[in-house]
C-alpha cells in the first residue's frame, strides 16, 4: 500500500507534544514518521490538511457503546466482549463522528462484582479479534448505586463485598492447604504401597476419589439421607475401614468466580468500582487495602471530599458527566460538582473523563473541554482522553499515541478540539479512513 | 482553595470597584475585550455604558468615557443575558392543571415562586431571563410568564405576564380520563378555543410530529398565528414548510446524551433561513445546559453567531420581550454575564452577572 501523507496540520501526538504545521507519514497502516520538515518516500500519497488539527483517536475509558440490552454484568464471569454487538453501525458511527476510536466497556450489575471489561477498538467490518483490544481489561463492580434501595442496603451491599473477597481468599487458603495435604497423602501413600500388599491401597483410592466426587454436580446422584442420619451407615462405613490407612483429603470444589478475584488480588488485573458518596469510597478504599487490590474508582460523586485519602492509596478517578440536573437530587450523585476534576488534581489524584455508565459514547471533546472551564489543565485534559486512557486500560503499547511504529488510528479536526464549533472532520484506524464528516445522514 | 482555582487565570484590574456596582440609580460602564453584538458576532473592544439598570450606550473601546466609573474585565466577553426560552424554574410541576386540557385562563405568573433558590442558582450560570412556561401535558397550557432571576431589590420578579400562549400536540395531552381522547378531536377542540380572543398572538406548540407541524401551520394561516414550534424531533421532513410559513422553532433542550440527528436540527433549519431558538430545560437540566446546547448545536452545523443568538436575542424575540432584553443595544435592560472568553466555548467561566445593571453574581468577590 502506498505510504499517505497528512501535511500542514497542528499534530497533538497524545503525550502532550503539540507540533505545528506538522506532518503524519502513514504507511502499512501503521504511524510511520510524525514531526516537521519530514521527508516523505517515493510515490507518498500526499493530503493537505492544512489549518486542520490531527490527534489520536479519542479513547472513552467508561461507555455503553453497542452493549446489548443494558449491559454485560452481573456474575463475575460476564465478559463485556461477550455483549459487544459489533453491527450496531449507527451506534458505533455516532461514537466516531465524535472522534472516538476505541471503547472501555463494563460488564455492570446492579450490585456487587459485575464481570469483566473489556476494549474495543471501532473498526466497522472488522473480524471479532481485530475488534477486540483486551477482553480482560478489568474486574467491574457497582457499590451502593441504586438509590432506590434505601441506606441499610448499602450496608449489606459493602459487608457482602468484603466478604466476596473474604471468600476468595478463605478459597485460596483451602486450596492450598488442600495441596498440602495432597502431597502429604501420596508421599504416605508411597510409603504405604512398599510395606502391605499392592491391592489395597489402590482400592481405597478410588474410594475416597467417589466421597470427593459426590459433592460435586456432576458426581451419581444419590439419595438425601433421612432427617435421622442413619442411613449414611453405607458411606461412612468404607471411611471406617480406611481408618488404618492413610487418607486423602477432599478436594475443594472448584470456585471460578473466587480465582477470578484471586487474580485481582495479585495483581494481574484492576478492579473497577462505581460508587459515590464519600463514605461509600472510603468503605471501598477500605477492602481494597485490605486484599491488596488494584483499584480504579468509577462516578466518583463526592470523590473530592476525600482527595486525601484517594491521593494516599494511590487510585485513579474516572469522571462521567456532570450533574445533569439542577434540581435536588437524593441519589448517589447528590455531590457531584462541577469543578470536581480540578479539585482531584490538586490534591494530588489522577483523573480521567469517560461518557458513563448510561450512555453510549457521549461527546469527549466537548466533556473535556467543559472540565477545562472548571480548572482542569487544557493539556491534561486532552491527554486524558488520548495517551492517559490507554495507559489506564494498560494497552499505551497499543492506542493513545501518534508515534512511529503505533496503529495510524487519528482524528482530524476542523479546529482545535477543545473551541466553540470544532468538527470531526475526518477518522482513520489503522491507517483506513473510517468516517468523513460529509458522510454523515 | 475550590475559588482559587476557579479564578486563577482571572485578571481584573478594578475588582475593588466591584462591590460599589451595586448600585443601580448611576451612571458607570463596563469595558471588556469584546461584546456579543445583536447579530450574534463577537465584536472587539466593549465600553458599554450603563444608565440607571438600562444601557445608555455601547462605544468601541478607547472612545473617552469622560469622567465615568469604568469597571473593567480584561480579556473578557460580555454577553446579553441568556434566556431560557421555556423553562419552568422555581415552579416545576406546578405550572399545568391536569383536569381539563383547555385552560386559556391559566397564566404561569401565578405559579411564580419568587423565593425559590433555583432562580439564583441559574442566574450565577448566566441565565437572567426566562419564560416561564406550561408544560406539554394541556392542549392548551395557558399563557407564558417572562421573569427575571433577579431584580432591583435582590430577588426574581415578572417582567412581563402577557407573553405567548402555550399549546401542545403531544402525547401527554391524550389521556383516558378527559378530552380530547384523538388527534381529530383535539384538533377540533383547539380550534373551537381559538375563537375567542386570548390576547396572545404569540402560541408556543409542543408538536412531536411532522404531522403536528402541518396541522398547526394551517391553523396558524386560518387565525393569523404567529407560531413557534417546539419539541419538534424530526425537521428533516417539514423543514421547508417552516420556513414558508416564517415560523420560529425552538430546539432543545441539548445535552450530553442527544442523538446526532436531534443536534443537527438546528443548523438544518438556519440554512433555511429559520429563526432558531434553544432551550434550556430548567431545572430538569443543569444551570448551564443553555451554553452546552448552544455549544452542541455550534458543533453540529449551526453558525457560531446564530448558536450565540439562540439563548439571548431569538429568545427575547419569541417571547415578545426583545425590546426588553436579549441584545447589547441603547435602551435595552442592561442584563449582563461576564464571561471569560466565548460564551460558546465551555472552557469559558461566568465571572459576573449584571441584571438590570446590578451585580447579583462576580466569582472575583468571593476572592476578596
Amino acid at each position: 500500500m502506498r505510504p499517505t501523507a497528512l501535511k500542514g496540520a497542528t499534530v497533538f501526538t497524545g503525550n502532550g507534544r503539540i507540533i505545528r504545521n506538522g506532518t503524519l507519514l502513514i504507511q502499512g497502516g501503521r504511524v510511520s514518521r510524525v514531526g516537521k520538515d519530514i521527508k516523505t518516500p517515493f510515490l507518498t500519497k500526499g493530503i493537505s490538511a492544512r489549518g486542520k488539527f490531527i490527534t489520536p483517536g479519542l479513547i472513552d475509558v467508561w461507555s455503553t457503546l453497542a452493549l446489548r440490552s443494558g449491559g454485560a454484568g452481573g456474575h463475575a464471569l460476564a465478559r463485556a466482549e461477550d455483549a459487544f454487538d459489533r453491527y450496531a453501525t449507527h451506534e458505533i458511527n455516532a461514537a466516531l463522528a465524535r472522534g472516538v476510536t476505541a471503547v472501555y466497556l463494563p460488564a455492570r450489575g446492579t450490585s456487587g462484582i459485575g464481570g469483566l471489561g473489556a476494549v474495543v477498538r471501532l473498526k466497522p467490518g472488522a473480524a471479532p479479534q481485530e475488534v477486540l483490544v483486551a477482553g480482560e481489561a478489568a474486574v467491574c463492580a457497582t457499590i451502593g448505586i441504586d438509590a432506590t434501595r434505601g441506606p441499610l442496603a448499602r450496608v449489606k451491599e459493602v459487608r457482602d463485598f468484603r466478604k466476596r473477597w473474604q471468600t476468595a481468599k478463605d478459597y485460596r487458603e483451602a486450596r492450598e492447604d488442600y495441596e498440602e495435604s495432597l502431597e502429604e497423602y501420596e508421599e504416605k501413600l508411597k510409603k504405604g504401597t512398599d510395606e502391605p500388599g499392592k491391592g489395597e491401597p489402590k482400592k481405597k483410592k478410588t474410594g475416597a476419589g467417589a466421597v470427593a466426587e459426590g459433592d460435586s454436580i456432576d458426581g451419581p446422584p444419590r439419595r438425601r439421607p433421612r432427617r435421622g442420619g442413619k442411613t449414611d451407615q453405607p458411606t461412612s462405613k468404607p471411611s471406617e475401614k480406611k481408618k488404618d490407612g492413610p487418607k486423602k483429603p477432599k478436594e475443594p470444589p472448584r470456585d471460578s468466580q473466587s480465582e477470578l478475584l484471586l487474580r485481582v488480588m495479585d495483581g494481574e488485573l484492576p478492579l473497577r468500582v462505581e460508587v459515590h458518596r464519600p463514605q461509600d469510597i472510603l468503605n471501598v478504599l477500605e477492602v481494597a487495602r485490605e486484599f491488596n487490590l488494584r483499584l480504579i474508582i468509577e462516578g466518583a460523586s463526592g470523590a473530592h471530599l476525600v482527595a486525601d485519602k484517594l491521593a494516599e492509596a494511590d487510585v485513579p478517578v474516572i469522571l462521567d458527566r456532570p450533574a445533569a440536573s439542577m434540581r435536588f437530587d437524593s441519589g448517589p450523585r447528590r455531590y457531584t460538582v462541577p469543578d470536581a476534576a480540578a479539585r482531584l488534581i490538586e490534591a494530588g489524584v489522577d483523573v480521567y473523563l469517560g461518557s458513563g455508565p448510561h450512555a453510549p459514547t457521549r461527546r469527549l471533546a466537548l466533556l473535556a473541554s467543559q472540565r477545562v472551564g472548571h480548572g482542569f489543565d487544557q493539556e491534561a485534559a486532552l491527554k486524558t482522553i488520548t495517551s492517559g486512557a490507554a495507559r489506564l486500560l494498560g494497552i499505551e503499547d497499543q492506542l493513545g499515541t501518534l508515534a512511529r511504529g503505533m496503529p495510524a488510528d487519528f482524528v482530524v479536526w476542523s479546529d482545535h478540539p477543545f473551541k466553540p464549533g470544532a468538527r470531526v472532520e475526518k477518522v482513520y484506524i489503522e491507517g483506513v479512513q473510517v468516517y468523513r464528516a460529509d458522510s454523515e445522514p | 482553595m475550590m475559588i482559587n482555582c476557579i479564578t486563577r487565570p482571572v485578571r481584573i484590574l478594578t475588582a475593588a470597584l466591584l462591590s460599589t456596582a451595586a448600585a443601580a440609580d448611576d451612571r458607570w460602564a463596563i469595558r471588556a475585550a469584546a461584546y456579543v453584538d445583536s447579530s450574534g458576532e463577537l465584536r472587539k473592544g466593549a465600553l458599554i455604558i450603563i444608565d440607571g439598570g438600562s444601557i445608555s450606550s455601547v462605544a468601541v473601546d478607547g472612545e473617552s468615557a469622560g469622567d465615568l466609573r469604568i469597571v473593567t474585565y480584561e480579556g473578557a466577553v460580555v454577553s446579553p443575558g441568556l434566556i431560557d426560552v421555556h423553562a419552568a424554574l422555581g415552579a416545576d410541576g406546578q405550572l399545568s392543571e391536569r383536569q381539563s386540557a383547555v385552560q386559556p385562563q391559566a397564566n404561569a405568573r401565578d405559579a411564580f415562586d419568587r423565593y425559590h433558590r433555583e432562580f439564583g442558582r441559574a442566574a450565577r450560570a448566566g441565565v437572567t431571563c426566562l419564560g416561564l412556561s406550561p408544560d406539554d401535558s394541556n392542549l392548551v397550557g395557558g399563557r407564558i410568564a417572562i421573569c427575571k432571576t433577579s431584580g432591583a431589590d435582590g430577588g426574581p420578579y415578572v417582567l412581563s405576564d402577557s407573553g405567548p400562549m402555550k399549546l401542545s400536540l403531544s402525547p401527554a395531552v391524550f389521556r383516558r380520563d378527559r378530552e380530547p381522547t384523538s388527534r381529530g378531536g383535539a384538533v377540533a377542540m383547539l380550534r373551537k378555543s381559538i375563537e375567542p380572543a386570548w390576547g396572545a398572538r404569540t402560541v408556543f406548540v409542543a408538536t412531536p410530529s411532522g404531522a403536528d407541524v402541518l396541522t398547526m401551520l394551517r391553523m396558524a394561516r386560518d387565525y393569523e398565528l404567529k407560531l413557534v414550534l417546539m419539541h419538534q424531533v424530526d425537521v428533516r421532513g417539514v423543514g421547508v414548510e417552516i420556513a414558508t410559513a416564517k415560523a420560529g422553532v425552538i430546539v432543545g433542550p441539548l445535552g450530553w446524551s442527544t442523538s446526532p440527528r436531534v443536534a443537527t436540527a438546528a443548523g438544518l433549519l438556519e440554512k433555511k433561513d429559520v429563526a432558531v431558538a434553544i432551550a434550556g430545560g430548567l431545572p430538569a437540566a443543569a444551570a448551564d445546559s443553555l451554553r452546552l446546547g448552544a455549544a452542541l448545536a455550534a458543533r453540529n452545523g449551526l453558525s457560531l453567531a446564530a448558536a450565540r443568538r439562540a439563548i439571548t436575542s431569538v429568545p427575547a424575540e419569541f417571547l415578545g420581550v426583545a425590546d426588553r432584553v436579549g441584545a447589547i443595544e441603547k435602551g435595552r435592560d442592561a442584563d449582563l454575564v461576564i464571561f471569560s472568553g466565548d460564551p460558546l466555548d465551555l472552557r469559558s467561566r461566568v465571572l459576573a452577572v449584571y441584571i438590570d445593571g446590578r451585580l447579583v453574581h462576580s466569582v472575583v468577590d468571593s476572592r476578596e
